[in-house]
């Protein structure tokens, strides 16, 4: 126990130093310090009781639901204490125990929720065995990581047990085939609804059956592969009544219901409907009251947002981010695009993927994704840039049968360049999906010519 | 004039189709269609469904997750036979990625577990613990055309090929079959490579070879159109500059 004593001590040092010489890696540098120094460090800290703990992990929409989560625990007047800088590894975890505990290493927290990277789960769970997990989807994701989603589906396999509460996403195939882990499932699901939709072209795909290895069918999606499903050969299928289903969905007012309690929709994007459902579906077991749940709906707000605008002389940028990891936030991202009608330049800048060594030129993700929606939105032109893949991204375009002419290639990240081109097309309303880094290029260089017209 | 025709078997979109691999499909019907030959596709949704094998030209298997590459080579097993016959016959056969074990012999997963693969090639594919992602560019002959040919790869297994069994390609830069030189497999008409993800679309010359096969196949003449690849082959140098810098590092 001493020595645990002065390794906390030795963290809170590094936490205090961090904050001051390099506030950004502080929510994950003492940790990654410290469990190089024990690697049990995570599971000696005291007061965590593991019924009220929360894993939330998954591919997509880990850190919206953990955020929201926090937020209704919060607004019900519980001491929570979770991840939500995204931190999500070992050392993420470690560092928000550090941060949040007392010298001696007592945690005075009642809940505790983390996110939880789906590679890293079987390195945190034999330290803090929580009750509790939440599995929003298990999809293509970071290939060079992950290789393919059955990866992920054994690595989870090794730790998901009997003794947890699953919270399983009842029409994502497979969060529902972690089923027969545990006899305390507890499904979460959305009610077809007026952007729900079916795929049935000639090239269109849909998923195997974890279970038989069959195709699965879609009666309808509601986002890209997740919808109520069925497989015609084992029948292994989404549940006709999930225990929490989001229905009477009403994205024009923004509201949706759950058992006949009214709910405000913070963001009326589809995408976000999963992570509601498995928030509710956590805080309804964990028991509070479903009134009280919803009336912390009105004021959550998803710090990690996707969407944001931006003016740029005459013209309006919206912007969605995207992290070019896997084709299921890609499809949101042109489906929002699409979601407008109005004429409009639809700005694409696909890069080169550089999260892991040896960096590479993978955009096939773009071929994955359903352009039919987004071409017939009325885009005036196609604004394909990057240094290395910009003719790379022209060709899902072309292939997608959109005129040549119609479609700008720019070969280069220099924004300025970017910039001119978008100014000379005679449409104010720009969409620019790329990463968050050439957006705040962006942003750094419209702020500076602002700067400089205003001195002149 | 009408139109030739070429049938295409598009095998297993949905338990395969890992990473964008539909493109190829795209590709072929597209690209056909600028040579001015028309080509007809056909899902075929389920290993369990007997293949007429007669009456295609050319059969694409997108790049899968072994699981299921396992599952569907045993419920191929009832038409393996068919399959070889249709082998030798000079079928054209594309797979890509890690669908190329449906033809080994064996696989072998991490976990030592040993699969039955078709048993059309003499090779064996063994799945490794890590994950190998990054650009890939071999040069292969592809029915008599030495083509430089540049995609990625996602390689999750080793294929060691046995004593006598064609590459289908040369490394320029990448992974080879197992770590060495070697890119893929050719069993006469069949193409198996690592490759994943619009092949055909960033190497429009590949199909332009596989299409004239296909009609060679028919004793069709060849369309003798060239066809503008200008943004293909941007890509391919603009990529290729991009794997220098990387070379130079």
């Amino acid at each position: 126990m001493m020595r645990f004593k002065i390794e906390l001590f030795f963290a809170k040092v590094i936490v205090f130093l961090i904050n001051i010489i390099n506030p950004k890696k502080g929510t994950s540098f003492p940790g990654r310090i410290i469990n190089k120094i024990d690697n049990a460090f995570i599971g000696k800290f005291e007061g965590i009781d593991f019924s009220k703990v929360i894993f939330v992990t998954g591919t997509n929409g880990k850190s919206t639901l953990t955020n929201l989560l926090y937020h209704i625990l919060k607004k019900n007047g519980v001491n929570v204490v979770a991840n939500l800088e995204g931190a999500n590894q070992k050392c993420g975890i470690a560092t928000t125990l550090i941060k949040n505990s007392t010298l001696n290493g007592r945690v005075k927290h009642e809940y505790f929720i983390f996110e939880i990277d789906e590679r890293s789960l079987y390195q945190i769970y034999p330290y803090i065995k929580a009750k509790h997990i939440v599995i929003t989807n298990i999809q293509k994701d970071q290939v060079q990581r992950n290789g393919d989603p059955d990866y992920i589906v054994r690595k989870l396999s090794q730790i998901i047990n009997a003794d947890m509460t699953l919270y399983l996403n009842n029409e994502e195939p497979r969060s529902k085939f972690f089923e027969s882990k545990s006899e305390d499932i507890i499904y979460f699901g959305v009610d077809k609804n007026s952007l729900s939709y079916q795929k049935t072209g000639i090239f269109d795909i849909t998923m195997p059956c974890p279970v038989c290895g069959r195709k699965i069918e879609f009666n309808y999606l509601n986002i890209d592969n997740i919808g109520n499903f069925y497989c015609p050969t084992c029948n292994f299928a989404s549940e006709k009544t999930p225990d929490v289903l989001i229905s009477d969905i009403d994205f024009e007012i923004g509201r949706f219901y759950i058992n006949n309690q009214s709910f405000e929709m913070p963001y009326t994007v589809p995408f976000m409907l999963y992570n509601y459902a498995g928030a509710v579906a956590a805080a309804l077991n964990l028991g509070f009251k479903i009134e009280n749940i919803a009336s912390a709906f009105a004021s959550f707000i998803n710090v990690g947002g996707r969407i944001e605008s931006i003016r740029y002389h005459k013209k309006d940028i919206k912007y969605i981010r995207i992290k070019q990891e896997n084709p299921e936030t890609f499809q949101s991202a042109l489906d929002n695009v699409a979601n407008d009608t109005s004429e409009k330049i639809f700005v694409l800048g696909l890069n080169e993927i550089i999260d892991f060594d040896p960096h590479y030129t993978n955009t096939f993700y773009a071929y994955d994704c359903d352009l039919t929606k987004l071409v017939h939105s009325n885009v005036k032109k196609y604004v394909c840039f990057s240094q290395y893949v910009c003719y790379d991204t022209a060709l899902r375009f072309i292939y997608e049968g959109i005129n040549r002419d119609d479609i700008i290639i720019l070969p280069t990240k220099d924004v300025k360049t970017l910039l001119d081109e978008i100014d000379q097309i005679d449409c104010d309303n720009i969409y620019l999906i790329t990463w968050l880094k050439t957006f705040n290029q962006i942003k750094e260089y419209i702020k500076e010519e602002s700067k400089q017209l205003l001195e002149k | 004039m009408d139109k030739t025709v070429i049938k295409t078997a598009f095998l297993y979109p949905d338990i395969f189709c890992l990473n964008g691999d539909r493109g190829n499909i795209i590709a072929l019907v597209q690209i056909a269609n600028r040579l001015g030959v028309s080509m007809e596709v056909d899902r075929i949704n389920s290993p369990d469904i007997p293949i007429n094998f007669d009456a295609y030209d050319i059969f694409y298997i997108p790049s899968g997750e072994l699981k299921y590459v396992i599952m569907t080579a045993e419920a191929l097993m009832r038409q393996s036979y068919a399959i070889k016959k249709a082998v030798e016959a000079g079928k054209i056969f594309v797979i890509t990625g890690t669908s190329i074990a449906l033809f080994a012999n064996d696989i072998i997963r991490v976990d030592k577990s040993k699969y039955k693969g078709l048993d059309i090639g003499a090779f064996d594919c063994i799945e490794r613990e890590n994950v190998f992602g990054d650009d890939l560019v071999f040069s292969a002959n592809v029915f008599g055309q030495y083509l430089p040919i540049t995609g990625c790869q996602i390689s999750m297994m080793d294929t060691l090929l046995a004593k006598g069994t064609k590459a289908f390609g040369k490394i320029i830069y990448g992974y080879g079959n197992n770590k060495g030189s070697d890119e893929g497999i050719l069993i006469e008409n069949c193409i198996l490579t690592n490759t994943l993800g619009p092949l055909l679309i960033k190497n429009p010359e590949m199909t332009v070879a596989i299409i004239k096969q296909a009609l060679k196949n028919k004793d069709m003449e060849p369309p003798l159109d060239e066809i503008n690849f200008d943004i293909e082959n941007n890509s391919a140098k603009k990529i290729w500059e991009f794997i220098e810098q990387k070379i130079s590092k």
